[in-house]
C-alpha cells in the first residue's frame, strides 16, 4: 500500500513538474555527464555550470527564436566516466531523445570519442572541458570548444615572466603523466625553448606519487630560476610543502591549476604566498556580458548564491558553452543545425567568460590567458595588462 | 570431436540466436544497435576469457591487456593507412604474438601468483601506452580514420562486425568444448600433474589456450577502436573491465558454452538496474550483489537445476554450496 501511494505521489509530482515544460515547445540540449566514477567531481561541476545557464536563460523568458520564446531543457545522463558509455549515451540523445544540440562530456578523450558520433549525425556539439589541440585537428564541422588551446596559456606566461623578470633563464618543468598536465607541460617546454629560455629539467611523475623529495633534490641541484609544476591539486600541495622542507628557493614558482582553487591555500597556508598560476578564466578578470549575466563578477555572484561557493573556470566554461549555443540560436533565428552551426563558426560571442570565437577549426581562438599570483592570501590577475590587479612579486617564502 | 544430440541442439540454438541477432539489425534504431554492439563486445570477451578462465581454470586477469593491445595494434595500423579489415587481422596477429610472449613466462605460475602477474600486465601496458608517444600518441590519444557512411550504415556495420566476432568466439568455444584440446584443458583444471601423467603436453596446451584467448580479445579491441575512432590509454586498458569479464563468466557458468552469453547479458542488465535505482551507491551495491551471487551460485546460473532451487527454498541452512561444487568451479 505504501509503495502504491508513493508511486502515485511520484507520478503526480512528475506530471505536475512536467506540465509547464510541456505547455510550450522547448529546445533540448543533450548532456552526457560524468556523475559517477573517477571523473565524478569534475562532472558535477560541469552540471552546475549547465544548470545555472539553463535556469538563467529560462528566467529571462527563454531563447528568442525569430520572435518566438522557447525555453531550454537539459536532457542529461550519467556516463559513469566510461568512454564507451559516453558514446552510447550520445547515440541515445540523438536517436531516442532527438536533441538538436549537444554539450560534450568531460575531458579531451571522451569529447573526441563522442564528437565522432555527433559529426556523423551533423549535430553541433559544444565542448566545455577540452583544451588539447589534437581534439580539434580533424576538421570536424560540428565540434566547438570553449577553452582556447593550451599553448596560448604557456605563451602568455613565458612572455610575461621574460618581460618582468629578465633574469629568469633556467626553467624546470614537472608534470603529472596524464593527458592534460602532460600536454600543457609539453607546450610549456616549446614556448620556453622558443623564447630562448633554457629548459634544464623536464620530467613526468606517475599518478599517486606521494614522495617528491627525490625529484625535487634533482631540481635543486640544477638551480633553476623558474619551476613549472602541473598536476592534481593534491600533488601540488605536496610538492609545495616538500619544496619548503628541502629549502628549495626559486624566483618564480608556477603551479597549474591548483592555486586557482581554495583548497590549495587552505592546505599550504603561508607557503601559498607568491605562487603564480594561470587560468582560462577567473571572475576577477571582469568581462561584461550583455546577453545573460551582466559580467564575470555578477556571474560569480549568481553562482555563489546558488551553489554557496565561487565558480572556477570549469563551471564557467560549461555555462559559456550553453550560453553560446543559446546566443547562436537567437542570432540564427532558427533551431536548425545548419543555421546554428554557421553562426557558431562565424560569430564572436561576448560573454562573461570573455570573447569567444570558434572560427573554422572550432576551438576558441581568442587568447585571454590569465597570469595570476597569490598575494596576501588573494589571487590577483597580473596579465593581460587591461585586467591587471597587481604587480609580480619575485621569490617564494622559504617556510 | 564428439557430437551427440544435446550438443547438436545447443549449437543449433546458438546459431538461431545469432541469426535472430543479425536479423534485428534491420529493425533496431541506432541507439539499440549501439547497446547491442556493446553487448556483443562483452560476450565476445567473455567467450574468449572462458577458454583460459573457464575450461583451463586459470584465473587470468589480463583480458583487457589483449583487448587494449588489439585496439592499439589496429588503431596504429589504421592511422598508418592500412584498411580497416586488414588492420583487424593484423591486430589479431599481434594479439596472438603478445599472448605467446606473455604466456610463456606467466603460465609457469599458478593460482594467486598467476592472477597477480596477469593483472600487472594491464598496468604495465597502460604505462607503456602513456609513455611511448611516437607510437601510441601517449596520454594525448590516437586519432583513427573515421568509418565513412550514414549513421545508420555505420551503426549496422559495427553491430554486425561485433556480432560476427561474438559468433566466431561462440563457435571456437563449441569446438574447444568437444575436442581433445578442450578435454586436455579440463584435465589441467582438475589436476595438472595428473594431466601430464596421462600424456597431455600441459605447457603447450596452456599456451595454446592463452593464444586463442589473446587472438579473440585483440580482435574485439580492434573493432572497438575502429568504432570509437579515438584511443587513449585509460580507455583501452580499463582496469575495472579486466575484473568485470571474469565476474560475468562466473555469473553465467565457467567452462560452459552458454555461460559467457548468459553471464554477460545478465550482468549488463543487473548493472543497468542497480545504476538506475542507486545512482550514488551503485558501485558498492553492485559489488555486494556480485559477491552474493557468486557465494550462492558458485557454478553460475547454468549450474543451477530446478531441484537445487527447490532445495534452497526448502532448507535455508543448506544455502552454502557443496564443497565439491566449489572445487569444480575454482580448481
Amino acid at each position: 500500500m505504501k509503495t502504491t501511494t508513493s508511486i502515485i505521489a511520484a507520478l503526480s509530482f512528475a506530471a505536475l513538474s512536467a506540465a509547464p515544460v510541456l505547455a510550450q515547445e522547448t529546445i533540448k540540449l543533450g548532456a552526457p555527464l560524468a556523475l559517477t566514477g573517477p571523473l565524478a567531481d569534475a562532472g558535477a561541476k560541469s552540471k552546475q555550470g549547465y544548470d545555472i545557464c539553463v535556469s538563467a536563460v529560462n528566467d529571462k523568458g527563454g531563447v528568442d527564436v525569430g520572435g518566438k520564446k522557447m525555453k531550454l531543457e537539459l536532457v542529461e545522463y550519467d556516463y559513469q566516466s566510461e568512454t564507451n558509455r559516453a558514446v552510447q549515451i550520445v547515440q541515445r540523445l540523438i536517436n531516442v531523445d532527438k536533441v538538436p544540440f549537444l554539450l560534450s562530456p568531460y575531458g579531451s578523450g571522451d569529447t573526441k570519442a563522442t564528437a565522432v558520433v555527433a559529426e556523423r549525425y551533423g549535430v553541433p556539439m559544444v565542448a566545455a572541458a577540452a583544451a588539447t589541440k589534437s581534439v580539434f585537428d580533424q576538421k570536424f564541422q560540428n565540434l566547438f570548444g570553449v577553452l582556447f588551446p593550451n599553448d596560448m596559456i604557456t605563451e602568455a606566461e613565458v612572455a610575461y615572466y621574460k618581460k618582468h623578470v629578465p633574469s629568469v633563464k633556467r626553467v624546470a618543468v614537472l608534470a603529472l603523466n596524464s593527458l592534460f598536465p602532460k600536454a600543457i607541460a609539453g607546450e610549456m617546454v616549446k614556448s620556453a625553448t622558443g623564447a630562448g629560455l633554457d629548459v634544464v629539467f623536464n620530467t613526468t611523475y606517475s599518478p599517486d606519487t606521494s614522495d617528491f623529495s627525490n625529484v625535487l633534490t634533482q631540481i635543486k641541484g640544477l638551480n633553476p630560476d623558474w619551476i613549472y609544476a602541473t598536476g592534481y591539486t593534491q600533488d601540488l600541495i605536496l610538492i609545495r610543502r616538500q619544496m619548503a622542507d628541502l629549502g628549495l628557493e626559486v624566483k618564480v614558482l608556477t603551479m597549474t591549476a591548483g592555486p586557482s582553487y581554495p583548497e590549495f591555500k587552505e592546505n599550504v597556508k603561508s607557503l601559498a604566498e607568491n605562487v603564480t598560476t594561470n587560468s582560462w578564466w577567473h571572475q576577477n578578470a571582469n568581462y561584461s556580458d550583455n546577453y545573460l549575466f551582466g559580467s564575470s563578477l555578477k556571474y560569480n555572484e549568481a553562482f555563489n548564491a546558488k551553489f554557496k561557493r565561487d565558480a572556477t573556470y570549469l563551471e564557467a566554461a560549461a555555462t559559456a558553452a550553453c550560453q553560446t549555443l543559446a546566443m547562436a540560436i537567437e542570432e540564427a533565428k532558427s533551431t536548425s543545425a545548419d543555421a546554428v552551426r554557421k553562426v557558431l563558426h562565424e560569430k564572436t560571442f561576448n560573454t562573461f567568460y570573455g570573447p569567444i570565437h570558434y572560427g573554422q577549426l572550432g576551438q576558441n581562438e581568442v587568447n585571454a590567458a590569465l597570469v595570476m599570483q597569490i598575494q596576501n592570501d588573494k589571487l590577483l590577475v597580473l596579465a593581460p595588462e587591461n585586467l591587471k590587479q597587481g604587480e609580480l612579486q619575485i621569490g617564494v617564502p622559504k617556510k | 570431436m564428439i557430437i551427440d544430440r544435446a550438443f547438436a541442439l545447443k549449437i543449433a540454438f546458438g546459431v538461431l540466436l545469432f541469426a535472430c541477432g543479425a536479423g534485428l539489425s534491420a529493425v533496431l534504431d541506432n541507439y539499440y544497435l549501439q547497446v547491442g554492439t556493446t553487448l556483443a563486445m562483452l560476450c565476445a570477451l567473455c567467450w574468449a576469457w572462458n577458454i583460459v578462465g573457464g575450461y583451463m581454470g586459470y584465473p587470468a586477469l589480463c583480458m583487457i591487456s589483449f583487448f587494449g593491445i588489439g585496439a592499439y595494434a589496429g588503431g596504429i595500423a589504421q592511422a598508418a593507412g592500412v584498411s580497416e579489415s586488414l588492420a583487424w587481422l593484423i591486430a589479431a596477429g599481434v594479439g596472438a604474438l603478445f599472448a605467446l610472449l606473455l604466456g610463456v613466462p606467466l603460465l609457469r605460475l599458478k593460482g594467486h601468483y598467476f592472477a597477480v602477474g596477469t593483472i600487472a600486465s594491464v598496468e604495465v601496458l597502460r604505462e607503456v601506452a602513456n609513455n611511448w608517444e611516437q607510437l601510441t600518441g601517449g596520454a594525448v590519444g590516437l586519432n583513427l580514420p573515421i568509418h565513412a557512411g550514414s549513421p545508420d550504415e555505420v551503426g549496422r556495420f559495427f553491430y554486425l562486425a561485433m556480432l560476427g566476432l561474438a559468433f566466431l568466439a561462440f563457435l571456437i568455444t563449441a569446438l574447444v568444448d568437444r575436442t581433445k584440446f578442450g578435454f586436455g584443458l579440463r584435465c589441467i583444471r582438475q589436476n595438472e600433474q595428473a594431466a601430464s601423467m596421462v600424456g597431455i603436453d600441459v605447457f603447450k596446451y596452456k599456451v595454446g589456450a592463452f593464444v586463442l584467448t589473446g587472438v579473440l580479445g585483440a580482435a574485439t579491441g580492434a573493432i572497438y577502436a575502429s568504432m570509437v575512432a579515438f584511443l587513449e590509454p585509460k580507455d583501452a586498458f580499463n582496469l575495472i573491465m579486466t575484473i568485470e569479464i571474469p565476474v560475468m563468466v562466473m555469473l553465467g557458468g565457467m567452462g560452459t558454452i552458454f555461460g559467457p552469453l548468459i553471464g554477460g547479458v545478465s550482468y549488463v542488465i543487473l548493472k543497468e538496474f542497480v545504476w538506475a535505482y542507486f545512482i550514488n551507491w551503485h558501485s558498492g551495491i553492485l559489488g555486494l550483489i556480485v559477491v552474493t551471487v557468486i557465494y550462492f551460485l558458485p557454478v553460475g546460473v547454468l549450474g543451477l537445476t530446478w531441484r537445487d532451487i527447490f532445495k534452497k527454498l526448502g532448507a535455508s541452512k543448506s544455502t552454502r554450496p557443496a564443497t565439491s561444487d566449489i572445487a569444480r568451479s575454482t580448481s
